[in-house]
């Protein structure tokens, strides 16, 4: 690779675009299981290399998947069943509900979106950048907009994979439960997008690691695959994120928006672990451990997609390598906290559905994401750890 | 190659900004606009019975409030209880055919925490918030229609429904209705003086009949609790245009499945069902409490700030549970005993609270609970 006292000399897009490269190489050469590599390989082009979520324009991601219908309508999975009717009895109108009459000023500092602590001002310090008070509000107003950006993005992505994964799930009782989620996802769409646009101002593109792991469970033709990337991993993190943002905003339209939205995201996870409990117990070894192995890929994805590279190249491009700035964002207590968050809820799950053998583990170990999985099970975090600031 | 070339180019040109700058979309006008809040001076208190109480709203100057309303309707209250933010709904007990303010009645509930703060706290000259009207338990007068309504009132479920059976004896002259409330003892009649005089005025118009689940030496009503039999046999066969039925849900199933069994079509029947708005998250008890899990004989301590849940799986009970938040519902058992707090909104229907269901991850043992399961 090309030493960065080399990359230093280049101009500043094609700066960029070979870290892109290196980052996806970073990837690829990371992955063991060929399976996995091959399923994700076209992904992580069309992510890093094409940029294809940063065009401006509509992207298209080619489905394989078998709509299957079901028409002898038997009451195959009772638990299914009574979620969807919770999902049903629980619905929520994002337009009456939450009070978007309330004032937003995400420069306030006497009512942060999120707190200052969320930005690594002392991490940059260390590198010579000291921003003012002035720019210390701006740019805690770009992070929050970008942060809440990507979980918007997060959200259509959800709302298409769940749309795929009612036509693609055999069993009728979770197709009930598959369509309340899809309305469920469209509402978390609308109300972020609303918030972003008539409160904080600005929407970020897509960061490339969301938009590989959305490109390769909207493309790959397994619906089991569908569930453990949306599901499992990308609804898993976001609960654990949400709950994170929701305890440290101060801002009462945001802090009301993620409550309603984390009742939901509550119900889609158990879903997740509902059907791949059942379905993973039927998979022969292998199969299992190209799961194993295509979950952990994607885990390290989420993982890398808050080093919000977005936010480096616009703030601090032509001042901070960017290997500099993944050392900062990573060690800032904020972020830790935020992943610690998000990966604690995730490995109880992951182990409960039987994808986290002793030899993954291993994996995860070497990457230093066990250290943020903490507890042996989800009942360490509470609805009040969740909820109550 | 054109591909190719444009992806060569991009290499070495600037690329857009990674954000766009936003200016609120047209589409979010068109959705309906916040519901607008009143505030309300409470003008009178008027103690119903030893449960229930009634609050007179009237404008913070004086004189009607500035809405209106439908019989059967319901004003949300918002009250800021130790800094939290909680929504009730409460029917109207007034009818807007008559003169006077608007009324809304309230039952005391164990362990509620909104109803016990009406009821302890607030007095006449004090001031509260609610949003506008609103509700779909209501009908359409027609001065012009000679019907046969039946009303169905279990307990403070007579709220809405004397407000809707005001209305349509003061607007729809060729119209009857019969009445049956339904309550535990004479004690506990809301609005008895009210409906007596409404019968002696309106007097064919209106037939009353009351049902006690205790009832006194002497008592010339029904007798036992109102579920749909009591109802089928005080009503006989004659069906009527439209029912309205309004009480605690085992009640409220009762007397719907015994009306449809008795050859009610469905969409006759009017239901309103009493349900929380939209609560804050519940002030977690500050104290340790005991819990018996009576299945297995169990009995634990859970520690101050402990869910049922929590507490449970601690001392080694083999509870169910998924997402620990109150979202699915996983951890539902059943109390026979006791008071908990629940953090709010959860997942938990109406019709389970009613039937003694709460969640234990997200429950908290205000006193000494006994669990059914497990």
């Amino acid at each position: 690779m090309l030493p960065e006292r080399a990359l230093e000399t280049m101009p500043s897009p094609a700066r960029r675009r070979i870290q892109d490269v290196f980052d996806a190489m970073r990837m690829a050469t990371r992955v063991e299981n060929k399976k996995v590599l091959v399923a994700l390989a076209p992904s992580v082009a069309r992510g890093f290399l094409l940029k294809e979520g940063k065009q401006g324009e509509p992207v298209g991601m080619r489905a394989a998947h078998d709509a299957w219908f079901d028409f002898r309508y038997q009451g195959d999975y009772p638990e299914m069943y009574e979620l969807y009717r919770r999902a049903v009895q629980n619905q929520w109108d994002g337009d009456t509900q939450l009070d978007w009459s309330t004032d937003v000023d995400p420069r306030n500092p006497e009512v942060p979106v999120f707190p200052i602590e969320l930005v690594p001002l002392a991490g940059l310090a260390e590198h010579g950048i000291r921003l003012n008070r002035d720019e210390q509000m701006r740019f805690i107003h770009d992070f929050s907009s970008w942060l809440l950006s990507q979980f918007m993005h997060g959200e259509q992505g959800a709302l298409y994979a769940s749309a795929q994964v009612t036509e693609s799930v055999r069993w009728v009782d979770g197709k009930f439960y598959g369509a309340t989620q899809v309305m469920d996802e469209a509402r978390h769409l609308e109300v972020f997008l609303r918030y972003l646009e008539t409160k904080l101002g600005k929407l970020y593109q897509v960061n490339d690691n969301l938009f590989t792991i959305m490109d390769a469970l909207m493309r790959d033709a397994r619906w089991d695959m569908k569930f453990l990337g949306m599901q499992i991993m990308i609804e898993g993190l976001a609960l654990g994120a949400f709950s994170m943002m929701y305890q440290s905003t101060r801002e009462p339209l945001l802090k009301e928006l993620l409550r309603y939205v984390i009742q939901d995201e509550a119900r889609h996870v158990h879903y997740g672990v509902l059907a791949l409990k059942r379905h993973f117990a039927e998979l022969s070894g292998s199969e299992l451990r190209e799961r194993e192995d295509w979950t952990f890929e994607v885990a390290c994805l989420m993982r890398d997609r808050f080093l919000a590279h977005e936010i480096h190249d616009e703030w601090f491009g032509g001042r901070l390598k960017r290997s500099d700035w993944d050392r900062v964002i990573s060690s800032s207590p904020f972020m830790q906290d935020f992943r610690q968050i998000m990966f604690k809820r995730l490995v109880p799950n992951l182990e409960y559905i039987g994808i986290f053998s002793p030899r993954i583990r291993e994996h995860y170990d070497r990457v230093g994401l066990t250290r943020y999985a903490g507890g042996r099970n989800a009942s360490e975090l509470t609805a009040e750890d969740l909820l109550t600031a | 190659m054109v591909k190719a070339a444009q992806f060569l180019r991009g290499w070495f040109a600037e690329p857009p900004p990674p954000f766009e700058l936003r200016q609120p979309s047209p589409r979010w006008s068109i959705a309906r606009p916040r519901e607008s809040l009143h505030r309300l001076r409470i003008a009178k208190v008027i103690d119903e019975t030893p449960s229930t109480k009634t609050f007179v709203l009237e404008a913070p100057g004086g004189g009607p409030p500035g809405f209106a309303y439908l019989a059967g309707q319901h004003l949300t209250l918002v009250l800021d209880l130790d800094g939290r933010t909680e929504r009730r709904c409460y029917s109207f007990s007034s009818s807007p055919a008559t003169t006077g303010l608007p009324s809304i009645t309230v039952k005391r509930m164990p362990g509620g925490r909104v109803s016990r703060h009406l009821h302890e706290r607030l007095q006449g000259g004090d001031t509260i918030v609610a949003t506008d009207p609103a509700g779909a338990f209501t009908l359409e007068v027609d001065p012009a229609a000679s019907r046969h309504f039946v009303m169905i009132a279990g307990g403070v479920g007579i709220t809405p429904l004397v407000s809707l059976a005001e209305t349509v004896l003061h607007r729809e002259p060729g119209s009857r209705l019969t009445l049956l409330c339904g309550n535990r003892d004479a004690q506990e009649i809301i609005f008895r003086a009210r409906l007596d005089s409404l019968a002696a005025r309106f007097g064919r118009r209106l037939e009353l009949r009351h049902a006690l689940d205790s009832a006194p030496q002497g008592w010339d009503g029904l007798q036992g609790a109102l579920d749909g039999e009591l109802v089928l046999d005080a009503l006989g066969s004659r069906l009527a245009d439209a029912y309205f039925v309004c009480g605690p849900e085992p009640m409220m199933q009762s007397v719907c499945a015994a009306l449809e069994s008795a050859g009610v079509p469905r969409e006759r029947i009017r239901t309103e069902r009493f349900a929380y708005a939209s609560a804050a998250t519940t002030r977690i008890p500050e104290h340790g409490a005991e819990i018996t899990f009576a299945a297995s004989g169990r009995r634990i301590r859970a520690r101050p700030g402990q869910t049922i849940l929590q507490a449970g799986l601690e001392a080694g009970l083999e509870l169910p549970y998924s997402c620990t938040m109150g979202g699915c519902g996983a951890c539902k058992v059943r109390r026979s005993a006791g008071t908990v707090v629940t953090s709010e909104p959860n997942c938990l229907s109406d019709a389970e609270r009613e039937a003694g269901y709460l969640l234990a991850c997200c429950s908290y043992a205000e006193g000494t609970v006994v669990i059914d399961d497990h």
